[in-house]
């Protein structure tokens, strides 16, 4: 990383899109994998994943990107359906988000403004302009097909510039999940459905998505398939990308800018302190955040072996510090029902014991779990989850949590 | 100044908003370090272009709204210079119901404050009106956006908890949807409290906001922010009055109000109007005025939640779980789980049971709610609750002169009721100069916490001690609170802690209070623990200085003479020891009579001997434990365990002549059997046949008074024995150890096994039958095998046991 350090405030909420650090092996990884196909970001809460999103738009649309890039001319555009409470209102998000591509392919939104008016018989009803208005009943039978339309637009405009235009979707299985609770599942399975059909077609003519949240897709469509027996497939054929940890690297640069912000610190054993700290956090940004907002509020500003220690025992030990562990317990009893999530809690916490990898078997015999069919698939949905990660050793699966941060909280605040 | 006493009323009446900013710079006392770490945040958005989202939390009253009207004044020369756009709430936001009603809430302030821009935003405001619905949302957003143009925008928002629970986890979403999208949105808000809508891994701001908690004010700081108050009320005399006497009262008032800006506020008129005739009037108005803000606290509790509260609020002491949950009628399960988010909600405190670590008391939080609760709850309440108030705040005599001059007033009096209200007077005071001598525990200043600093540790409570010197740490001079933290630690056998503390003060320091020899007595305790020489030679070092530095010479000499006899021990050095022994009895000289030194020396005396096998030593040593046997104290178990045990180890290290055991078996046969019994005990863990042999007729006739307690310490001695290897048992002393399990089996069975064990080794050990164990069941075998005979070299001879 050859940029210099720039004076960053520690923060756990947004970070303008030019200041958001590191992440750029992940972003080429990303692109290489777009040239072919749509892609999920799945990852707990507070890990990074819009951040990482946010600059990779950042840098498609500003030109930044490497040169291997160059010939693909990504384009990219965010959205956060965080909150969207209907079709209706999706739709309209997309369609005001569309202003920026207007600019881009010069997109003729005629048509579809004609076939919104052919269908609403409404004559101020303006496309791409954020004047239309979707939200009446009477409507809702056609938004499939004004959303249609509207990607069409875009795909076949996209398709004249021969290049790859990313649509990030992130909190999309928040909001279905969300949908689903009040009873909208109708709606979100048309979502999902739209999705699923058109996929294909779009990405044919050069259009990416990205779904990301943190909550699995996977997750809602297993709870639509057990609830409302629905078979659509909609991620078919999307790889999951793995959201990894700052790599050290990234993790300095990220000190050096916050420390570029009024923390004290002495030249001598400097490089220490910044290693501990991504020992410490295992890398994770947030983590580094808090701890740095913590040296700030509570060490006055002095960053060194000491401080940083002491820092890091708050996090994990008081209760008003470790809020963001908190969601280790509240997915389980949030999105699974009571006797998964007493076994998974049986099975962190004994896991959270033990100084290694620990295998099936051993979990079997030390927990009173009768069902072993039952035991294997919490293990798997631990490690689907982003708790735990596994290993393979001479045809036994052994697991072990994914960040020792996350069990050095279980094991002092739960276990 | 007629502006500056305006913003004092209104500081006086909580309107922190129309007080002028210079003013509330003025009273921004304990707050300074808050205000600056929260303006550095905004100086990183406007400077570094940074983005910041914080969370401040503090209960009512604490200063929230002071700090964001400082930090947004502060503002000001940004605003001027177009860095920044600042959408400032400052009323309570009502009537927000959702995201759209936000964006308004910033248009609006910035019509409010933004003088400049106001009638192009009210133009817009317009124009909004007349989008459709469906579009107003993004229409608003488009306005907030232009209008900053690149800017960055800081909101600066009260009770966001509260907004953010009336608008709904979905709306919140879009709310956090734009700030993701929109670059540069900034908020610094303030909450009474975390609710689930920061907490919940299913909210949108979910570990979204850096939260920064506020502390409650300090005693010190309660005062200056007090006089800083009287200073700008152009109240002299209360200045002054502060400086005396006026100290320990609002001392009493810190002590209910819990360093509560806004309370303390409310306790300054209280304080101001001390002349007044009718205190509880005035009193119950106080409170009055603060019911229905602490109503506030309880109002929206679900009712499990208003029933605990309640509960321990009247219960007036701090309660245990399963006493709410009977009395509250809550199931356990559900009880923890509502404790919990009443902990959460700051409304309740837990805290250690002190008798009982693992048990846990709830207490209310701030004493005023339970003032408030009690109030709302009964009226004589208010009686009690002003007794107890009194008897805080007035000293005895200042309560007397009351009583007098009430009784004065009442005398003159001719109004009915007015004589009414001076009885009442008069009564409320006298139940408070009584309530007064009966506990007299009340703290009061910082004299008054040090006696009782000094009085727990007196009563051998210092764990208590300490714990209440930490907390009181603010209000104890620097000085005093690292001497005293320091004996603590060593009273409470802390002796990391206290030498790290130790090495760290300074030398004066130390010098003038004397703690040379505290420092070195802690050195010596971690020495022995760790075995470290090193640490034991800075002890010595250190006691030394003492010595120099004319410490308590006794103490020094004794403790001088322990380092330099374990130094000797770890450096395998005698010369060491001889100076101990010099420094002892150095000590004995000053007290002559203090038996422990004398045993001291005596336990050095024969381990050297037996070291260095000097049986004139080893004489002197048995003299000076005669000697100490003559001062009878309680110490006999140290006495004659030693006594004995030296006896014992004598026997076989002097194995060619004899040591005079008569005056010991004298002394001994002398105790009282109550005091026998624990010396019994001791002796059943040493190995030496000798002692058992000598001691066993007493122990015999001993033993019919004990009855059974010392039935597992019989069994163990004589496998003690036989575990021995220093000494070979011969034939007549394995009959004489038959014989004697023979007569206790009667009454200890358990020996019917131990007489196995002596048979078994006669024949394995004396007679060379090595096929003799088998005659034992395995479990016995194994025992024997490992024990009896493996059991050898674990014993260190040349050290005496204690
Ligand atoms: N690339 C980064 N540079 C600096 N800080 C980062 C970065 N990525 C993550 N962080 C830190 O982690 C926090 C959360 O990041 P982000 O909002 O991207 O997480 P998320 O995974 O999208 O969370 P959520 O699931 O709640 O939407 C940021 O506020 C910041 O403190
Ligand atoms: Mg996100």
């Amino acid at each position: 990383m050859a940029k210099t350090p720039f004076p960053l405030v520690p923060t756990i909420g947004t970070i303008p899109e030019g200041q958001i650090i590191g992440r750029e092996d992940d972003i080429v990884k990303l692109l290489r994998l777009l040239r072919a196909q749509s892609i999920s970001v799945e990852e707990m809460r507070r890990m990074g994943k819009s951040l990482l999103l946010l600059k990779l738009a950042y840098l498609c649309n500003k030109g930044l990107l490497p040169d291997e890039f160059k010939k693909d001319n990504f384009k990219a555009k965010y959205f956060s359906f965080q909150g969207q409470q209907d079709l209706g209102q999706l739709i309209k998000l997309l369609m005001e988000g569309l202003e920026d591509f207007k600019d881009w392919y010069q997109i003729d939104f005629s048509k579809t403004y004609e076939f919104v008016r052919g269908i609403f018989a409404a004559p101020e009803i303006s496309v791409g302009e954020a004047k239309i208005h979707l939200n009446l009943p009477e409507y809702k039978k056609s938004w499939k097909d004004i959303f249609f339309k509207t990607l069409e637009d875009i795909s076949t405009a996209q398709e004249k510039a021969d290049g790859r235009l990313i649509l990030i979707f992130d909190e999309l299985p928040i909001m279905l999940w969300e949908w689903y609770k009040e009873g909208k599942h109708e709606e979100a399975m048309e979502l999902l459905d739209i999705l699923r059909e058109r996929r294909q077609a779009l990405e044919k003519k050069g259009i990416r998505f990205i779904y990301c949240g943190s909550i699995g897709i996977k997750v809602v469509l297993n709870t639509f398939r057990k609830d409302f027996k629905y078979t659509g497939e909609p991620t078919n054929e999307m790889v999951e990308f793995n959201l990894n940890p700052f790599s050290e690297a990234e993790s300095n640069f990220l000190c050096e800018c916050f420390i570029l912000s009024g923390f004290k610190i002495m030249e001598e054993g400097k490089a220490e302190s910044l290693k501990l700290v991504y020992n410490l956090s295992n890398g994770l940004p947030f983590y580094m955040s808090t701890l740095f907002n913590l040296l700030a509020t509570d060490f006055n500003y002095q960053v060194d072996e000491a401080t940083i220690r002491e820092a890091y025992r708050l996090i994990i030990n008081d209760p008003r510090h470790h809020k963001a562990f908190k969601q280790l317990i509240d997915r389980l009893e949030i999105y699974y029902p009571d006797d998964k999530k007493d076994e998974m809690i049986k099975l962190l916490n004994l896991i959270s014991r033990q100084d290694d990898f620990i295998d099936e078997d051993s979990l079997h015999t030390q927990l009173d779990i009768d069902n072993k069919e039952s035991l294997k698939e919490s293990l798997y949905t631990l490690y689907g989850d982003h708790y735990l990660v596994r290993e393979l050793r001479e045809g036994k699966r052994f697991y072990f949590f994914k960040y020792p941060i996350f069990k050095e909280w279980w094991k002092i605040n739960r276990a | 100044m007629v502006e500056d006493q305006q913003s004092i009323n209104s500081i006086l009446s909580f309107g922190a908003k129309s007080v002028s900013p210079d003013i509330l710079e003025r009273l921004l006392i304990g707050r300074e370090r808050n205000a600056e770490y929260l303006f550095r945040s905004i100086e990183g958005i406007v400077n570094n272009g940074n983005n910041q989202q914080i969370l401040i939390i503090g209960q009512r009253g604490m200063g929230k709204t002071h700090l964001l009207r400082i930090l947004y004044h502060r503002c000001q020369p940004f605003i001027a210079n177009k860095q920044l756009v600042v959408a400032y709430f400052a009323e309570e936001e009502y009537g927000v119901a959702n995201y759209f009603d936000f964006l308004i809430r910033i248009l609006y302030a910035l019509i409010r404050w933004e003088v400049a821009d106001k009638s192009h935003l009210e133009e817009q405001l317009t124009a909004l009106q007349d989008v459709s619905t469906a579009t107003q949302v993004s229409f608003a957003e488009k306005i907030i956006e232009d209008y900053m143009a690149g800017k960055p925008l800081l909101i600066l928002a009260e009770n966001f908890g509260d907004i953010l629970n009336a608008i709904g986890s979905q709306e919140q979403g879009k709310l956090r949807a734009w700030m993701y999208k929109n670059n540069r949105v900034n908020i610094i808000a303030t909450s009474q409290s975390i609710s689930d809508d920061f907490d919940r891994e299913d909210r949108p701001f979910y570990g979204f906001f850096n939260l920064y908690y506020l502390k409650s004010l300090s005693f010190k700081d309660s005062l200056n922010f007090l006089s800083s108050l009287a200073e700008l009320d152009g109240r002299l005399d209360v200045v002054e009055h502060l400086k005396h006497k006026g100290r320990s009262q609002v001392r009493a008032v810190y002590e209910l109000v819990k360093g509560n800006h806004r309370l303390l506020v409310t306790f300054y008129e209280f304080l101001k109007s001390d002349t007044l005739a009718k205190l509880s009037n005035h009193f119950i108005k106080t409170i009055n005025d603060l019911k229905p803000y602490y109503e506030t606290f309880i109002r929206y509790l679900p009712p499990q939640q208003q029933k605990i509260v309640r509960y321990i609020a009247l219960s007036r002491r701090p309660q245990q779980g399963t006493s709410i949950s009977k009395n509250c009628f809550i199931e356990q399960a559900s009880l923890s789980k509502q404790l919990s988010e009443l902990i959460r909600k700051k409304l309740i405190e837990p805290i250690t049971d002190q008798t009982d670590k693992r048990n846990k008391l709830y207490d209310i939080n701030e004493p005023l709610l339970r003032i408030s609760i009690e109030v709302g709850e009964h009226k004589e309440g208010i009686t009690a609750l002003f007794v107890d108030f009194l008897a805080i705040y007035y000293d005895e005599n200042e309560l007397t002169n009351k009583i007098l001059k009430f009784t004065d007033l009442l005398n003159n009096c001719q109004n009915l009721s007015e004589k009414k209200e001076f009885q009442y007077e008069i009564l409320a005071i006298e139940k408070a100069l009584k309530l007064k001598k009966s506990t007299g525990v009340q703290i009061i200043d910082t004299s008054t916490i040090l006696k009782k600093i000094n009085k727990l540790i007196d009563q051998d409570k210092c764990q208590e001690a300490q714990a209440l010197l930490v907390r009181e740490k603010e209000n104890i001079a620097k000085g005093e609170y690292d001497d005293l933290l320091l004996r603590l630690y060593f009273l409470n056998d802390q002796f990391q802690e206290g030498v790290e503390l130790f090495l760290k003060l300074d030398k004066t320091y130390i010098q003038k209070n004397h703690l040379y020899i505290h420092g070195a007595y802690g050195l010596f305790r971690l020495a022995k623990l760790k075995k470290d020489e090193e640490l034991c030679s800075l002890s010595v070092a250190n006691y030394e200085k003492a010595m120099k530095n004319n410490d308590n010479p006794e103490f020094v000499f004794s403790g001088l003479a322990h380092s330099l006899a374990f130094l000797a021990d770890l450096k395998d050095d005698d010369t060491y020891y001889y100076r101990s022994f010099k420094l002892i009895q150095k000590a004995i000289e000053l007290a002559p009579t203090h038996k422990n030194y004398l045993i001291d020396l005596a336990q050095w005396e024969i381990a050297l001997a037996m070291k260095n096998k000097d049986r004139e030593l080893a004489d002197k040593g048995f003299a000076h434990l005669e000697l100490a046997s003559a001062y009878d104290q309680d110490n006999n178990k140290r006495l004659y365990g030693i006594w004995g045990g030296a006896l014992s180890f004598a026997s076989v290290y002097f194995q060619d002549t004899h040591f005079n055991i008569k005056v010991f078996l004298e002394k001994f046969g002398q105790l009282t059997l109550q005091q026998r019994l624990a010396i019994w005990k001791a002796f059943s863990t040493l190995h030496h046949f000798y002692l058992f042999d000598q001691l066993y007729a007493l122990l015999q006739s001993d033993m019919q008074s004990y009855v059974g307690e010392l039935n597992e310490n019989m069994v163990e001695w004589i496998t003690h024995i036989l575990t021995y290897k220093k000494i070979k048992l011969q034939h007549e002393d394995l009959a004489f150890l038959r014989n004697a399990t023979a007569e206790m089996m009667g009454s200890i069975p358990e020996l019917r096994i131990t007489q196995l064990y002596i048979n078994t080794f006669e024949q394995y050990v004396l007679n060379g039958n090595k096929n003799a164990i088998y005659e034992l069941p395995k479990e016995q075998r194994l025992f024997f095998e490992k024990y009896i005979l493996g059991y050898g070299e674990i014993l260190n001879e040349n050290t005496v046991q204690r």
